[in-house]
């Protein structure tokens, strides 16, 4: 069995369905090639993790909720607010890949093929779309379950920025903003922009502690570009006594 | 005889009121979300054994005569009769305060095993501190100076405090999901089997760590910041974020504070 072959039959082989012969060829296979044998682990994870979400349809009300957001699209860009944009397209993506993934493999008579093209070709695109997907109603421990996947990740496109960016700024949840900053924070070097928005995002974040992490990260990587963005914080009259302790502290180290 | 019966009617009536404890039952449609608002009492939190959410409270507001007949008005009806309004849309129970004199009382709140809850205590008229025994599912909980204490649970648990404190008995520790939690003045202590599998990420500007479960640094940190002159030395303790890894690693516990201590024991 070529790895071809090998990659049709993964899906069915995670869940347990292929017939006695087949399961020991591609574990055969699986024992001498190491890319088939890392593509059998992605794929695990991703399942499971898949999985463990609450529930694999499309939310109800997200066609809505596009409108909605569409509508929002123009007041939101003179507020210059620039995630807007990017959620549309997360949220269309999302609903190709749910729904296309869902439909394939739960119910479709081609779903080895359909599965191969969703995961075998981008395993690494479908763990961003895992994360677009935990930007909506889920937990906050499956958000950063989400963000914590992607951190690692080689490929550091804009995409996956937009969508880390827009975790930082607008979670609600204080722990998945938080995990959003750490996950860029170590991205830094892959990507030039991420600098600009940790520094954006000082501007942003009301939360004491998000802004000593933002803080934190920037001097610790020593963008010296953050310092006007930290004096302004340290000088607002409206800024917690912790945060504007901490960035006088940091300031005398710079 | 009527004399006395009164008399001794108008002594024990309040003092029966005074203790009593009225109770609230809700059936979810769907078992899915609680989300908690605005109740800004003493809160405690549990599962309950049934599909049934319950509500417990001494709640006992009286009523001005001059309201005879006049229904409160705020943000949300009190339609539990313990100062509370509970709702459910798209899948989502909410529980909200219905009066600002909900922080005078306490509230008991047993929850479904497996339903996740958000417990909103961001209010600096929130009075007490929360409380959690026996919690199993997703628990999210912000506070501003309240601390919180867990006790025989396993979350996963996402917390964020200003200056309250977090203490956290894990029963065992949720393997699935992550839990994160983060203080700026407060401390985090973490009590949790010593035979469990955890990979602590922490992260610590001016505290320090202290531990007597057996974690080892990761590899991936252990080399950070190693300069020529600690060559065949291992790294103690490095600034920032620290890996650590406990019996091989397992599910990811993240840990943040700025100037706490951080404390794990082993159970």
């Amino acid at each position: 069995m070529d790895c071809e072959a090998i990659k049709i039959n993964l899906p069915e082989y995670i869940d347990r369905k292929l017939d006695e012969k087949t399961r020991e060829k591609v574990e055969k296979h699986l024992k001498s090639c190491e890319s088939c044998r890392a593509l059998h682990e992605e794929m695990s994870s991703f399942l499971s993790f898949m999985d463990s979400l609450p529930s694999p349809e499309v939310p109800e009300g997200m066609k809505e909720e596009f409108t909605e957001r569409l509508a929002d699209l123009d007041i939101q860009e003179k507020k210059k607010v620039r995630v807007i944009p990017m959620w549309t397209k997360i949220a269309a993506m999302l609903v190709l890949a749910f729904g296309t993934y869902w439909m394939g493999y739960k119910t479709g008579e081609h779903k080895s093929e359909i599965v191969q093209n969703q995961l075998a070709s981008e395993v690494s695109a479908q763990k961003q779309q895992v994360l677009l997907a935990s930007l909506r109603d889920y937990t906050g421990p499956q958000k950063i379950e989400a963000v914590y996947n992607v951190s690692n990740t080689p490929n550091v496109n804009n995409d996956l920025i937009d969508a880390l960016v827009y975790t930082m700024n607008s979670d609600k949840n204080t722990n998945v903003r938080l995990a959003a900053i750490t996950a860029l924070s170590g991205m830094m070097e892959k990507n030039n922009r991420i600098k600009q928005e940790l520094i954006k995002s000082l501007a942003v974040q009301e939360n004491p502690l998000l802004q000593i992490s933002l803080i934190q990260v920037l001097t610790e990587k020593g963008v010296k570009e953050a310092k006007p963005q930290i004096e302004s914080i340290t000088n607002n009259e409206k800024t917690d006594e912790s945060v504007k302790a901490f960035a006088k502290d940091i300031m005398k180290a710079i | 005889m009527k004399r006395i019966v009164t008399i001794i009617a108008a002594f024990a009536i309040p003092v029966v009121m005074l203790g009593q404890t009225k109770k609230f039952e809700y059936t979810p449609k769907v078992k899915n979300k609680v989300e908690i608002t605005n109740l800004l009492g003493e809160i405690s939190l549990q599962n309950s054994n049934g599909n049934t959410i319950v509500i417990e409270s001494d709640f006992n507001l009286e009523k001005p005569e001059r309201a005879d007949g006049l229904k409160l008005l705020g943000a949300a009806e009190d339609n539990t009769d313990l100062g509370a309004n509970v709702s459910e849309e798209n899948g989502i129970v909410s529980i909200q305060g219905a009066t600002r004199q909900v922080r005078d009382y306490k509230y008991k709140i047993l929850i479904p095993a497996g339903m996740a809850v958000n417990l909103d205590y961001n209010s600096p008229f929130a009075k007490s501190d929360i409380s959690v025994d026996s919690f199993t599912g997703s628990l999210e909980i912000k506070t501003l100076n309240a601390s919180v204490k867990i006790t025989k649970s396993s979350g996963p648990f996402t917390i964020n405090t200003i200056s309250g404190n977090l203490e956290v008995v894990f029963d065992k520790l949720n393997q699935i999901e992550p839990s994160s939690l983060a203080t700026i003045n407060g401390y985090i202590d973490i009590t949790m089997p010593g035979s469990d599998k955890a990979n602590f990420e922490i992260n610590t500007i001016n505290g320090n760590i202290y531990n007597n479960l057996d974690v080892k640094a990761s590899a991936k940190e252990n080399n950070k910041d190693k300069d020529r002159l600690a060559f065949g030395m291992d790294v103690m303790r490095t600034k920032g974020a620290n890996s650590y890894t406990l019996n091989g690693g397992g599910q990811k516990v993240f840990l943040k504070t700025i100037s706490g201590n951080i404390y794990l024991r082993k159970k």
